[in-house]
């Protein structure tokens, strides 16, 4: 079924991508704005080079066979294989989405938990306006005005200059900040909404009641029975964000210099990397049923009345 | 899993977001004596022999070097020659500084010289030069230090073409051990070395101490961070993440001028043009592609493109500083709607005509001088519709010939105006060349003005060319526009050069230094 699914989105890429027009060797041999044009002759050679000479099926073919083999290819700028870059970037673009999720979730819970609580009240209208401008404000709208003012005028953090966490923790975490932020800003207000929207239904339900009447304290019935129940949403939208998210992080990637995997496919189509593409769309794509597939086995542990069934 | 492993989780944020705002505190000070470029695209190759963009030949230039050089005045200076003659006009004996070495320490020879050229040469490796170089002959290593090189024909420009960075010269050894494929590993006989490229970060270049200039470079190291968003690697100067940055965009000139904390250099290099189709109509009527000459207003392309950071070209363009510049050609149009009515009348599109304009949607300076065409046509009664495909689609369109006119910007290779031939020399289609145009005169002209070393000749030839030219109009030019570098006030020693070399600014690295 994975591996169907899998050649399925493996023909689409291939299929769209070549389609589309533009010539990855004229974007070789420097269309980047040269003076000189490249003469036919070598436009030929690296075209044959680079087996882009061949018929679209045999291309076609070729892809699929290295495919079964796990193979990606290399890609066509510079005979890197497309797997080794795919693993030095994606990682990064994990660390930013995961510390992205991280925030949102957590502050989401917490003003959509405070919202509920005081439901009606001018606290409740102050965060859901809140949770509606985090909702709005596009990306790159927040991005540029967190680089102006956070990098350009208080000078908080540096613009755009990535380190390893390996190399200078602090400095990582430096630079962390304001892409994540950013990202986390729209998840912030999907999630705080979702969260207060979920527990006023619950709040409501019979077994809430049955919790006050044991006498249990207000806290411990929002932790223990309401918020248990709420996070099924909330768990449901974040998994689906988080797919969303792989390969999704194009604005903020660009804007705040952030080596992973969208800048490398932004690139990598600018370029017509035809190879590139593909790989990095197939392994974002599986990442993505992958995530889902997590975010249903997710639902057994957060709600008892949900089991799944284990084969005979 | 029970609520305790979400507490866990949920507890791990809890120390993770502290841990964030702590690192705020700490401080991230570039190593001391270093550099640090921001440059607007990361390199996709290190070939010396591929035009890959600015960004790649700045990072090249300093890995490596080639016969010739250009000075920080634009001036044509030896590099890893020590010295030259020229027995006759079509040869030249190039004796190697007998201390050239590459920046492992392995002697560069000639050898290396004559490997170089061949590799140019060979159309598998997709050298920037290959065309241009088949002017020459042979290239022979007559010792260890001294390479002969014959042209089959007289070549004014031969020198300056050598001092192109796509000329460097690379290691036979090296290059054949990594199966001819320079694109990730490099050796040259530059400045600098490379020391790491970590791919989509930065890539670091030290001091090669092989290099045969005395003190040079100033600067221990340099990174090159790349910064494709044009107000992020604005931003990464002004906040003092990087030193140096190329590409400024225009909207921000005039704001960085005004700080004190920051030095620019502008030039006006590169120029924006407009190619027609004379395959088809209505643009194979020369009044027609004359009329759009006169229609459109170039003080509006440069104050909406340009924030008012470039200068009009009425005719073609050839610097006012070039030899071949003729005060009596350059007003050959004027900003004049009526004239270009009277052309189309002329030439039977009284009521206008319905065109496809192609651009780019990709560059904001090609889409916003597209709109101004546009605009300014349409006032005439034209019908004019635009194309904005992204970069590599319109590359593709403009070398099948398949648009009626198209925007394009670029600039001359050389110096010299013989950089006219890409446009006006007959040859197989491509990108920079307007669809159906040839005209054996200029061919003539074009051929014999390369060939013509004294230069008051050439500047007669070249008059004749610039009218032939201006007569056919296959081309109307629109305006130059400023290409600029910016930097932090301390920094010294870097210099824009001048007009078209302006690309190959990376040649005065090796003289700047950091400042406190």
């Amino acid at each position: 079924m994975a591996a169907a699914l899998v050649w399925v989105v493996a023909t689409l890429v291939f299929a769209l991508l070549h389609l589309l027009p533009g010539d990855p060797v004229l974007v070789i041999l420097g269309a980047e704005g040269g003076a000189q044009a490249p003469s036919p002759a070598q436009v030929a050679a690296v075209r044959h080079a680079l087996g882009l000479d061949q018929a679209l099926s045999t291309q076609y073919a070729r892809w699929i066979t290295r495919l079964a083999r796990l193979d990606l290819g290399v890609s066509l700028d510079d005979a890197t294989p497309v797997t080794r870059d795919i693993l030095e970037r994606l990682p990064t673009s994990l660390e930013l989405i995961c510390a992205a999720v991280a925030m949102a979730l957590l502050g989401g819970i917490v003003l959509g938990v405070t919202a509920a609580r005081f439901h009606g009240s001018w606290t409740d209208a102050a965060l859901s306006g809140l949770l509606a401008g985090g909702l709005s404000f596009p990306v790159f709208v927040v991005g540029t005005l967190m680089l102006l003012v956070f990098g350009v005028l208080l000078r908080w953090f540096p613009v755009g200059a990535y380190v390893a966490f390996t190399e200078d923790p602090l400095g990582y975490l430096r630079q962390l900040t304001l892409p994540a932020v950013t990202l986390a800003f729209n998840l912030l207000g999907v999630v705080g909404r979702i969260a207060r929207g979920s527990i006023l239904e619950v709040l409501h339900q019979d077994y809430v009641r049955t919790a006050r009447s044991k006498g249990l304290g207000e806290a411990r019935v929002l932790s223990r029975h309401v918020l248990r129940t709420a996070l099924i949403p909330i768990v449901t939208v974040v998994g689906v964000q988080f797919g969303i998210l792989i390969g999704g992080t194009v604005l903020v990637e660009y804007i705040f210099n952030w080596p992973g995997i969208s800048t490398l496919l932004f690139t990598a189509i600018q370029r017509r990397d035809y190879p590139m593409v593909q790989g990095i769309v197939l392994v974002t794509s599986a990442l993505f049923i992958l995530i889902n597939l997590l975010v249903d086995l997710s639902y057994a542990v957060l709600d008892p009345r949900v089991r799944y069934e284990g084969r005979p | 899993m029970t609520s305790s492993a979400w507490r866990v989780i949920l507890g791990a944020c809890l120390v993770a977001l502290p841990m964030i705002g702590l690192g705020v505190a700490g401080s991230h000070a570039a190593p001391p004596a270093s550099i640090i470029f921001g440059l607007s695209s990361e390199p996709p190759n290190l070939d010396p022999a591929l035009q890959s963009g600015t960004a790649a030949q700045t990072v090249k230039i300093q890995l490596y070097r080639g016969l010739f050089a250009y000075n920080a005045e634009g001036a044509v200076e030896k590099d890893l020659v020590g010295s030259y003659e020229q027995p006759a006009p079509t040869s030249y004996v190039f004796s190697l500084r007998p201390n050239s070495k590459f920046s492992d320490g392995s002697p560069l020879t000639s050898a290396d010289v004559v490997f170089t050229f061949e590799r140019i040469a060979d159309p598998r490796v997709g050298a920037y030069l290959a065309k241009r170089m088949s002017a020459v002959e042979s290239v022979t290593a007559v010792d260890l230090h001294t390479v002969k090189i014959t042209l089959n024909a007289p070549d004014a420009t031969f020198l300056q073409m050598l001092a192109a960075p796509t000329a460097a010269v690379v290691s036979k050894r090296f290059t054949l051990a990594h199966g001819n494929d320079l694109k990730t590993a490099a050796l040259g006989a530059g400045p600098y070395r490379l020391t790491q490229w970590q791919r989509g970060i930065q890539l670091t270049v030290a001091r090669n101490p092989y290099y045969y200039r005395q003190g040079r470079p100033k600067t221990p190291a340099i990174k090159f961070a790349f910064y494709p968003d044009e107000n992020s690697r604005v931003a990464a100067l002004e906040s003092g993440t990087v030193d140096l940055i190329e590409y400024v965009p225009w909207q921000d000139i005039a704001t960085i001028l005004a700080n004190p904390q920051f030095g620019y250099q502008g030039t006006n290099g590169p120029f924006m043009f407009l190619i027609f189709n004379l395959a088809q109509p209505p643009f194979n009527d020369v009044r027609v592609r004359e009329a759009v000459g006169f229609a459109v207003n170039r003080a509006a392309i440069i104050r909406t493109a340009f924030f008012g950071r470039g200068s009009p070209i009425y005719s073609l363009p050839i610097p006012a500083a070039s030899f071949a510049y003729d005060q009596g050609l350059a007003h050959y149009y004027t900003y004049d709607p009526a004239k270009a009515k009277r052309l189309l009348a002329e030439a039977g599109f009284g009521n206008g005509f319905t065109a496809t304009l192609l651009s780019t949607a990709q560059y904001g300076m090609h889409k916003d001088t597209a709109e101004v065409v546009q605009q300014d046509l349409n006032a005439l009664g034209n019908h004019i519709t635009l194309s904005l495909p992204d970069w590599p689609t319109r590359v593709s369109l403009g070398s099948e010939g398949r648009y009626q006119f198209a925007v394009h910007g670029t600039a001359g290779d050389l110096n010299d105006p013989d950089f006219l031939s890409a446009y006006f020399h007959s040859g197989p289609l491509n990108y920079l060349v307007a669809p159906g145009y040839a005209n054996p005169t200029l061919d003539q002209l074009l051929d014999q003005a390369r060939a013509t070393l004294d230069v008051s000749k050439r500047k007669a030839l070249y008059n004749r060319i610039q009218k032939a030219a201006l007569d056919d109009s296959a081309y109307i030019f629109l305006t130059w526009r400023e290409q600029g570098y910016a930097y932090k006030k301390s920094l010294s020693g870097f210099r824009n050069l001048p007009g078209f070399l302006t690309f190959y600014s990376g040649y005065t690295l090796e003289e700047t230094a950091p400042g406190k």
